[in-house]
């Protein structure tokens, strides 16, 4: 296929780089992990196969081959060619097909995922973007390869609505805890918005009256995406997919993967609360959300 | 959270960092770093090293915690007398020092600029922790005259070979890269190689020296 045009924040994403913390090389995962496991349930590839990831407005992508691909995460109103295409199914394309995205309806980050998977390199076992090293970086008028498989794809859709929250879960740190009830509370009863300094590398969480705690400098330690830092502002940085592996200002506490899903989709100017959960709560929500995406594929197997 | 003389940091589901004097002895945090990753191979993706901590990367959220002894087991397991030598690194770095926050940094610390290039370049540094980017290194030794708070509002684009400092530590950017770090001075080495083994040039517990040219 060739990139006509490349979407906004364009980059090829996977589950991110799992043994890299002591190169310095940061996870970059999926904004939006769970997406890119429904986006790979249809297509029958393995649950973390790479796609490409992109804001509004998305990419124009002419395809030299035939294949099948799905969408998932955002929806920012795929055509092909002028047939307009849902997410969470898997359609085929043929050699000189057109896709383009109209509207932005839904979400942030929007996921492209082809049958087979793109075939490119990967370091730390990751195909995901390093563009500060021009690993995989996309550029204009690229022509990027599918992998080829002899296995047959599920050509069907899921019918799965997120269910609507405005809570997002986040589990505390030490830190956290040695506030007072009174401060805390306010963490917990003041709504916050996603400001509009966010980006891939963290989302920046703001309320109408910033509380602001004054700390020591900290030492840097390792941080992961989900990760929740206090800035000296009141403000709070959410690390997302593509943050850093080390961070030296002072952690209220962390997001699973399952929430930061959620919260990269969330829609920027709507209040959204912090719910503070215990480890044995967050591991149970993990579980649940694996077995869902479990029954998911039981059932497109039963389908095929 | 606290097991013996270890500090229990949760940074995610599936990560912990521990923390402990002991841990600065890179000998015996490299004997751990094999040791976990050896005796807990289908447990744990990766352990890394900080000079004092030891960050370890699990395949399964909160494995750590399904027996309560796990963690005990682990953290008794830290209990090795038999330290092999690890192979520390010296470098030394050539260092054109004028770099754009030098006159912030005079007005900072009320120093001369030569006063701090000589503090600066004294010191024979020892890495920390490779982090921020790839292959930063966050190199401990700076002189407490040079200590400052990093800045309130980072610079956008800090250039790829910066010599710079920030709180306690000194660094080099292998990378274009936004940064709250002082800029003293720029280096032509190369520090960072997506095609070399190993990817990065320093390791925790390596020594550098910085040349001024």
């Amino acid at each position: 296929m060739k990139i006509e045009k490349l979407g906004i924040n364009m980059v090829i994403k996977d589950e991110g780089r799992k043994a890299s913390y002591s190169s310095g090389l940061n996870r970059s995962n999926a904004q939006d992990i769970m997406a890119l496991k429904l986006l790979n349930l249809v297509l029958g590839n393995e649950p973390l196969e790479a796609a490409f990831e992109f804001n509004f407005p998305g990419p124009k992508i002419i395809f030299s081959e035939n294949g099948v691909l799905a969408l998932s995460g955002a929806d920012f109103g795929a055509k092909l060619n002028q047939k307009s295409l849902l997410i969470q199914k898997a359609y085929s394309f043929f050699k000189g097909d057109i896709l383009t995205f109209e509207k932005p309806y839904s979400g942030n980050f929007a996921y492209l995922g082809f049958f087979g998977g793109l075939l490119m390199p990967s370091i730390a076992f990751s195909k995901s973007t390093i563009n500060s090293l021009g690993f995989n970086t996309l550029v204009l008028g690229q022509e990027i390869n599918i992998n080829i498989t002899e296995k047959l794809p599920y050509c069907m859709g899921i019918a799965l609505t997120r269910k609507s929250t405005k809570n997002i879960s986040f589990v505390p740190s030490d830190f956290f805890l040695s506030f007072p009830e009174s401060v805390r509370d306010t963490y917990k009863n003041e709504a916050f918005y996603i400001s509009k300094a966010s980006d891939g590398m963290a989302f920046r969480l703001k309320q109408n009256k910033p509380l602001i705690i004054k700390y020591e400098n900290e030492d840097s330690v390792y941080v992961e995406p989900g990760t929740i830092q206090l800035l000296p502002s009141g403000e709070l940085l959410v690390l997302m997919g593509d943050a850093q592996i080390t961070g030296g200002y002072p952690v209220l506490g962390y997001i699973n993967t399952v929430s930061l899903s959620v919260l990269s989709q969330y829609a920027f100017e709507k209040p959204l609360f912090l719910e503070m959960i215990n480890h044995e709560i967050d591991e149970g929500l993990l579980k649940n959300e694996e077995m869902n995406l479990s029954q998911i594929k039981k059932n497109l197997d039963l389908w095929s | 959270m606290r097991v013996f003389d270890v500090e229990i940091q949760v940074v995610s589901a599936t990560f912990i960092s521990l923390k402990a004097k002991r841990f600065e002895n890179i000998a015996l945090a490299s004997a751990l770093k094999y040791k976990i990753e050896f005796n807990y191979i289908d447990e744990v993706l990766e352990v890394s090293l900080g000079l004092g901590f030891i960050g370890i990367k699990f395949k399964t959220p909160y494995i750590w915690l399904k027996e309560e002894l796990t963690l005990f087991k682990f953290i008794d397991s830290f209990k090795i007398e038999e330290t092999s030598e690890v192979e520390q690194s010296h470098h030394e770095i050539e260092v054109k020092y004028e770099g754009e926050d030098l006159n912030l940094v005079s007005e900072l610390t009320k120093l001369e600029i030569s006063e701090i290039i000589k503090l600066h370049v004294e010191p024979k540094y020892k890495v920390g922790m490779i982090g921020f980017l790839p292959g930063f290194p966050y190199l401990l030794g700076l002189n407490t005259r040079l200590v400052l708070p990093r800045k309130i509002t980072p610079s956008l684009n800090v250039k790829a070979g910066s010599v710079a400092i920030g709180h306690m530590y000194s660094g080099i950017y292998p990378q274009n890269s936004p940064g709250g770090w002082f800029v003293l001075g720029s280096t032509k080495s190369e520090i960072f190689d997506l095609t070399a083994d190993p990817l990065c040039r320093f390791k925790v517990g390596d020594t550098v020296k910085f040349m001024p040219t």
